[in-house]
């Protein structure tokens, strides 16, 4: 059962983190989306909500834009929200946890973004190759194999990710001591604070002496 | 010809799905543009060498791309007729023309009109948190309430951006800078602004307590301020030092016993 309910999470997860770049651009894979109703599938929507704000605010002006790769937000969202409704439900200091441990995640999975960015470039060759050849077709399969790869590697990454992370999380966040957690609950409402302030740094042309953009 | 335009803009959301580090959305841009050429070189070869020709480099916004691939289509079909000349426009606008648009569509669309509808729905996420009903399964529908406003807007434009390009041809980059996507972005980051900042002394006024417990209510707020302003003088930071110090400096303040 536990087993199903992972991987039916890695699913829905990789769906999400393929609107990033490979499908539609729809903005599922924006924070404010995707972990509310991961949230929701779990169980606490409130939590999903909060932690989608954080992201996002934090994170607001994150797009991948041309060949830049920026961090996998979606990753952020979505990781500390399957934890803590696994491990921690309800627990809002869990969730803070999460947030922290989802970012090595985040790195993780950009480097494996990469890697297989770089067999595309093998598919866009061989189709190519194809076209010589008067193979028309290839141009479609290499497409839908493009985008079946962008879903598979997100799928394995999430698989890993929910799985051995859940586990390091249940094990780290056990041995905090109470003042940390107390920290970690205080957090919870600190950090959209830095939101905002990162959404002001964005929207405005503040030309502050440590802020020059 | 309808049902052919409706084909290609389903195609151009894979626009992206084959995104490569030496030519970037070339694939995706001849995944689109496919069915066009298919309906017009009937012979082999020439489709042959028209989608060979479509292989070069090419990379813009996801979205403003459906504005160079009617235009490009276009020089196809004039170049078939014999125009020469349609090569060199085929190459400009898959270059020169690429780029402009793509800063375009990355400062209007992801810049700031995505920022303003997250906003709204960080906004009503706040209110509902507040009220006490953010477990409410009703709260579903906030995420969408973001999906919404997003897509209502962006997919029609995406659509009027190929299917204008289609009927108009070159006059519809005329049509397309009457939209003054400039002003609008100002206005956007305008709105945005403001509305964080009321956003934020909402916040601050409502969860003083929880955020920094000083003893007095003016103070609490002060010191939310504080933490507001450090965040901002903080902008260039990696939003991931960001995130590791703040929580620090929750950790300190709630070790220090406010």
């Amino acid at each position: 059962m536990i087993t199903q309910h992972l991987i039916i999470a890695a699913m829905l997860a990789a769906v999400f983190s393929c609107d990033t770049v490979a499908f539609g651009q729809f903005m599922l894979s924006r924070p404010v989306f995707c972990a509310p109703i991961f949230a929701y599938l779990t169980g606490d929507i409130g939590m999903g909500l909060w932690i989608g704000m954080i992201v996002e605010l934090i994170w607001i002006n994150a797009v991948p834009m041309g060949a830049a790769l920026p961090t996998d937000i979606s990753v952020i969202a979505i990781l500390p929200v399957f934890w803590t409704a696994q491990h921690f439900p309800h627990i809002r200091e869990a969730a803070v946890f999460g947030l922290l441990l989802a970012i090595p995640f985040s790195y993780f999975c950009k480097e494996i973004d990469i890697a297989g960015r770089k067999i595309n470039t093998k598919i866009m060759r061989w189709a190519q190759k194809g076209l010589y050849e008067y193979k028309e077709s290839r141009i479609d399969i290499a497409v839908f194999a493009g985008l079946a790869l962008f879903f598979f590697k997100f799928f394995v990454f999430y698989l890993i990710a929910m799985f051995l992370g859940g586990i390091l999380f249940n094990l780290i966040f056990a041995l905090f001591p109470e003042s940390v957690t107390a920290g970690f609950k205080k957090a919870w409402y600190i950090l959209p604070i830095l939101g905002f302030g990162c959404a002001i740094y964005h929207f405005m042309d503040i030309k502050f002496l440590f802020a020059r953009k | 010809m309808k049902k052919l335009y409706i084909r290609m803009f389903i195609r151009s959301f894979f626009l992206q799905s084959l995104w490569n580090y030496e030519r970037m959305q070339n694939m995706g841009f001849l995944f689109v543009i496919k069915p066009f050429i298919d309906s017009f070189y009937k012979d082999k070869e020439d489709r042959k060498n028209a989608f060979l020709r479509h292989c070069e480099h090419f990379n813009t916004h996801p979205y403003m791309a459906n504005i160079i691939i009617p235009l490009c289509a276009n020089a196809e079909k004039s170049l078939r007729n014999g125009n020469s000349r349609a090569l060199d426009e085929i190459h400009f606008y898959k270059t020169a023309m690429a780029g402009s648009l793509a800063a375009v569509g990355d400062s209007f669309f992801w810049g700031a009109f995505r920022t303003c509808s997250a906003l709204i729905s960080i906004a009503i996420t706040i209110v509902a948190v507040l009220i006490g009903h953010s477990r409410s399964p009703l709260n579903l529908i906030i995420p969408f309430v973001f999906l919404f406003i997003f897509n209502a807007f962006h997919l029609p434009i995406r659509a009027w951006f190929l299917f204008i390009g289609f009927s108009v041809k070159e006059t519809s980059i005329k049509l397309i800078s009457k939209l003054q996507f400039k002003f609008l972005l100002r206005l956007m980051k305008i709105f945005a602004s403001l509305f964080t900042i009321v956003l934020s002394a909402f916040y601050a006024a409502y969860f003083k307590g929880s955020i920094i417990s000083l003893g007095s209510p003016i103070f609490d707020i002060i010191a939310a301020a504080f933490l507001f302003f450090a965040a901002i003088l903080l902008g260039r930071c990696a939003p991931i030092i960001k995130l590791y110090g703040f929580t620090a400096i929750a950790v300190l303040i709630s070790l220090a016993g406010f």
